[in-house]
């Protein structure tokens, strides 16, 4: 027997909770697409160039004065690390090198692995050492550090969860001979997206709570603030305080880096202001870069913008400076 | 599985800057939850950068006395020594790292073991038995000084303080890092 649903009888709730399920529902379906579809692998691979010629530049400037800040001797002794509060999971393999003989022995390998990881041979392997390279050496030397060494870390980790061998790599290009012909690109991977939407993820933590924390200093708020970064003689590479006739371009510039930072986590996104956001980020990184000598941090801070390049982009490059 | 990693992974990263004083009891107890990992992954950071102002730049000044009686003046960083501009940076970050121990009053303890080390590194570059050690602040000049040609590297935006002589001399204590008053260098031909 079957009966017509009455009005009177539905519980009234029941369209709210309905309501509620799919929303829900609809949350999860996001979550899903928004980590788990399989990506292309070109933006990862192309991060892995990048971030591993940084990690190796890094890690050879190191080499110019290695006794000086890792040796026996060196500014940080063993005994002044230990007197900084520290949890104790801050570990690292150099400890272990009490020689100079261990220690540049060690430093050798290391460039070895970061150069092997920058042309992608043996890339699973290598990008896990190259992270234990990374976090060592900074968790070595903690008072020598700076914003470049957090992202190289960052970029460190991610490159190594996900397969950023795979592509524009010597593995791929010797898997290629070994079989006789040109390897059709590899198949989108989970794991790579998992890998670049870790990067945009705290790549969009780095910007917010950048800009949020400039809030807490009146400086940004009176629009001076450029003027305390260009005047610094010891960040200055390029003279700007011809600015000082042109008050409301400080302004301008000081008001504009808190916004850019403090919107980006919401307009890297659309589609539509991505491109602005980007070409803003380049215009930042390569100001800073260039006038207040810290190049090697904008460029690092450009290596993980680059993952919200399309991977077809990155492909279409890669296939015109192969036909090129 | 992965999703609940994820979900962890991303508080953690979160946490970190959250944690930045000024910062909330429960920031700071979600911060001590997720150390462990913060610290094992290098990932323990605020990203303050210039924050909460670009402030003036400190740089480390120092005698070395040598066995054979010379002196041996110099300071960190230095643009003529230090070479490419990151290993310029590098020790840069050296002199800024100790001003900002020193700002938040560090433990007397941790300050001397760290300016400790500063000091037997000198010394065994250069071969002394005596170092004298200062720190240097840099001010930055305001728009209105610049434009009525103040430069930048004016003696007067200098403020020095001493940190201590290693070894200590008898009667004094090398823990000399208590707040005393500020002078202003002599010129600085060398900048």
């Amino acid at each position: 027997m079957s009966h017509a649903a009455s009005p009177l009888s539905a519980p009234r709730s029941a369209p709210v909770t309905s309501h509620a399920r799919g929303l829900v529902g609809q949350a999860f379906s996001a979550w899903d697409r928004f980590w788990f579809t399989p990506a292309d692998l070109a933006t990862l691979s192309l991060i892995r160039i990048l971030a591993g010629s940084m990690l190796l530049y890094t890690h050879l400037v190191w080499t110019l004065d290695l006794d000086a800040f890792f040796g026996q001797s060196s500014w940080l002794s063993a005994g002044a690390l230990e007197s900084m509060p520290r949890s104790g999971f801050a570990w690292s393999y150099l400890w272990l090198c009490d020689t100079p003989w261990k220690l540049g022995m060690a430093h050798a390998v290391a460039l070895a692995v970061l150069a092997c990881f920058t042309l992608g041979i043996w890339t699973r392997v290598t990008s896990v050492l190259a992270w234990i390279v990374t976090v060592s050496y900074a968790n070595r030397v903690p008072m020598a550090l700076f914003g470049l060494d957090q992202v190289n870390g960052m970029l460190a980790m991610y490159l190594m969860l996900g397969p950023s061998g795979a592509a524009f790599s010597l593995d791929r290009a010797l898997a290629g001979r070994r079989l006789g012909r040109c390897l059709p690109p590899a198949r989108p991977s989970v794991s790579a997206n998992v890998a670049i939407r870790l990067i945009q993820l705290h790549l969009c933590v780095i910007y917010l709570f950048a800009g949020l924390s400039k809030l807490q200093g009146p400086a940004w708020w009176n629009g001076t603030a450029f003027w305390g970064a260009v005047a610094n003689l010891e960040y200055q590479s390029v003279d700007l305080t011809w600015l000082v006739n042109y008050p409301v371009i400080v302004n301008v510039l000081t008001h504009a880096t808190i916004l850019w930072e403090a919107s980006y986590c919401a307009l890297i996104w659309p589609r539509i202001t991505r491109p602005v956001i980007l070409l803003l980020a380049v215009a930042t990184h390569v100001g800073i870069g260039m006038c207040l000598g810290m190049m090697t941090f904008g460029l690092a801070m450009l290596i993980a913008n680059a993952a919200f390049i399309p991977p077809e982009l990155v492909r279409n490059f890669a296939r015109r400076m192969r036909d090129e | 599985m992965i999703s609940a990693l994820l979900l962890i992974h991303l508080g953690a990263i979160l946490a970190g800057p959250c944690s930045v004083p000024p910062a909330s009891e429960l920031s700071q107890i979600v911060w001590r939850c997720y150390r462990p990992y913060l610290d094992a992954a290098y990932l323990n950071h605020g990203y303050h950068f210039f924050a909460p102002e670009p402030g003036p730049s400190h740089l480390i000044r120092y005698e070395v006395e040598t066995r054979d009686g010379r002196r041996v003046a110099g300071f960190f960083p230095d643009r003529q020594r230090h070479w490419p501009r990151l290993l310029y940076h590098r020790h840069f970050m050296l002199s800024e790292h100790l001003n900002s121990m020193h700002e938040s009053e560090e433990p007397a303890a941790q300050l001397t073991a760290i300016q400790n080390s500063f000091t037997q590194h000198l010394q065994s570059l250069h071969g002394g038995d005596r170092v004298k050690l200062y720190l240097v602040r840099h001010l930055i000049p305001g728009p209105d000084s610049v434009a009525k040609g103040q430069r930048l590297n004016d003696r007067t935006l200098y403020q020095e303080r001493w940190l201590g002589d290693y070894p200590a001399i008898p009667g004094t204590s090398p823990t000399q890092i208590a707040r005393q008053p500020q002078e202003t260098v002599p010129e600085r031909k060398d900048l």
